[in-house]
């Protein structure tokens, strides 16, 4: 355990909200909130959205900054540490390592995912991208038509640059493999500087850049006019984007979109990742503040600066350029098509219509590079903390460890037929509301809900209504034993009555020995580190 | 856009916009919050 005297601080109050709001703010802001409002009812998916945002987000959002900030005095800056300080129990130490599983795996796929902006921004600078032909677009062309004649080259280069399926393996070009090894080191580089002089600097580079380009794209979409026919322009975009859509078509049935269960699994699944919540990476960013720093208001800060970069910039862009040149009913089928194929597959052909396309295609992969890299350093940062908190590494020491690790097990992502969204099904799905769940049952009931509101409170400036501690005790784990209880219900229940639990791949990927390989890779990494927390508990138990 | 996408729109706008400019206001202007970056730095140099 460090010396909590020692330990690394933020070294000014903005830089930690720009920072915390770059773990926040990452592709899913860009990619995917606008495909799953537009999926989900459109102005209607909002209503769950913010039910979710009240009753689960903020609440679970200010427990992890206090948690964080309490384990972080102690000399803990990840949840084994933090947990076993909350909760005087053999076992928390092994339920926290839950907490450096997630951002460890998910640092491991989402490193190649966000290296891919970066080479189609390089590529989209050199105006090496697939080119449109200005005559093929024409008005009252059908969603089919445009898919194939101009989103299909996009697609197909799409698919060359992140691999091309050959049996259970990935055939990868070099310039892929070059810029994932290009950001790697540089995440590692960053990270080895440390906070203060690495993700802070960062942070405070790459996030007012973030939101200027946020802003020139909104301009440009929105001066875009009609640009294809007078029948639609980017407020149609908005239209499809903010309209309430109060019933949808579901599995061939017409439900009302409250009453639909999925809305509201997706509406909460939505503001998880979007917020980075039950990632464990709140908690050890939080572990670098004073004792008395204002936990109440930079968490409320930074959260704020992810819904606006999600819900008013976010909902701006892809969607309304993507209806100003192909119409609405297009538009709703690249959405429903997932978040790379609105970034990656119809946004390079909507800006490949306009003068200077290449560049605005440059800002906009930059713009979701910058978004990442910042989300990549905080998924890296609770791993670095593990081993220079409770092994005793150096930074450097850590920074090289951790890299290693990385490189070896980007190979599956990059090599292996669904590796990476193996990893993304249980890091970034599951999981997040599993630990979310534990956390709010261990500080509110474990810990005692009276102590964590003192902590909380401890160094405010504004105090937190009273509301706020009924709903994190009573409410939120209701709602994330309802989300837990569905998700086991769909994936796990389903599979099994119907037999086809060990046939088809929970993950959404064909079953086969790749998908096997991930899952294995997975339990020995959770296995390993408990392995690590037990030789460090060990350790520090020891008679002298 | 109708009328209800509209209200949608800008409720959620305003309600975001007004948290943003409303948490921002207060780490960059509010007194009491400089003041307490101000104890930090002492703090942090103290330790030194």
């Amino acid at each position: 355990m460090t010396n909590k005297n020692t330990r690394e601080r933020w070294k000014t109050k903005i830089g930690l909200v720009l920072a915390m709001s770059g773990n926040a703010i990452g592709l899913g802001n860009f990619l995917r909130f606008p495909g799953k409002a537009a999926e989900n009812g459109g102005g209607a998916f909002m209503i769950p959205y913010f039910i979710a945002f009240v009753l689960m987000a903020i609440p679970i959002m200010w427990l992890e900054w206090t948690q964080g900030r309490f384990g972080g005095m102690r000399g803990h800056g990840t949840t084994p540490g933090m947990f076993q300080a909350m909760w005087k129990s053999r076992v928390a130490k092994y339920v926290g390592v839950i907490g450096i599983f997630i951002p460890t795996v998910i640092v491991v796929y989402y490193t190649y995912i966000g290296s891919w902006t970066l080479g189609y921004s390089v590529y989209s600078l050199l105006d090496m991208l697939p080119k449109v032909d200005q005559s093929s677009l024409h008005p009252g062309m059908s969603p089919q038509e445009i898919s194939v004649l101009i989103l299909k080259p996009f697609d197909d280069f799409r698919s060359g640059y992140t691999g091309v399926v050959s049996g259970e393996f990935l055939k990868v070009q070099f310039f892929t493999y070059f810029i994932f090894i290009s950001v790697l080191i540089i995440s590692i580089w960053l990270l080895a500087r440390g906070i203060s002089r690495g993700i802070e600097i960062l942070a405070k580079i790459a996030m007012p850049m973030l939101f200027v380009i946020a802003v020139i794209l909104v301009i440009r979409v929105f001066t875009l006019g009609h640009p294809v026919s007078g029948e639609y322009g980017p407020l149609d975009g908005l239209a499809f984007l903010w309209e309430p859509t109060w019933f949808i078509e579901r599995n061939g049935q017409q439900v009302f979109v409250l009453l639909d269960p999925k809305t509201w699994l997706e509406a909460a699944g939505q503001i998880f990742f979007t917020l980075s919540l039950g990632f464990g990476a709140i908690q050890c960013y939080a572990s670098y503040l004073y004792k008395d720093e204002d936990v109440v208001l930079t968490g409320l800060a930074t959260t704020s600066a992810n819904e606006f970069a999600e819900v008013i910039l976010g909902g701006s862009l892809a969607i309304p350029a993507a209806a100003a040149f192909f119409g609405i009913a297009a538009a709703q089928v690249i959405a429903s098509q997932g978040s790379f194929y609105l970034g990656f597959t119809s946004i390079p052909a909507v800006f490949g219509f306009l003068p200077a396309g290449n560049l605005l295609g440059a800002l906009w992969f930059l713009l979701l590079f910058l978004a990442a890299l910042t989300s990549i350093v905080a998924m890296a940062q609770p791993m670095i903390a593990f081993l220079e908190d409770e092994i005793g590494f150096t930074r450097r020491q850590a920074a090289i460890v951790l890299g290693i690790f990385w490189f070896v097990s980007s190979h599956i992502c990059i090599f292996l037929r669904g590796g990476w969204q193996v990893m993304d099904f249980w890091a970034g799905t599951f999981g997040p509301p599993l630990l979310a769940l534990i956390e709010v049952i261990l500080m509110m009931w474990i810990f005692g809900g009276d102590k964590i509101w003192k902590e909380l409170h401890r160094g405010a400036v504004l105090p937190v209504p009273r509301f706020f501690y009924y709903t994190a005790k009573y409410i939120t784990p209701v709602f994330l034993g309802i989300i837990l209880l569905t998700w086991f219900y769909q994936n796990i229940a389903v599979p099994v009555f119907r037999g086809s639990f060990l046939q088809v791949a929970l993950e959404g990927v064909e079953m086969g020995w790749a998908v096997w390989t991930t899952r294995l890779f997975l339990i020995c990494l959770f296995g390993g580190l408990c392995v690590l927390v037990y030789l460090a508990w060990r350790g520090r138990e020891a008679p002298e | 856009m109708n009328w209800q996408g509209w209200i949608f729109m800008l409720i959620v706008w305003g309600l975001v916009g007004c948290l943003f400019f409303y948490s921002f206001y207060h780490i960059l202007f509010d007194e009491r919050v400089q003041n307490k970056s101000v104890e930090n730095k002492r703090k942090k140099r103290s330790m030194k």
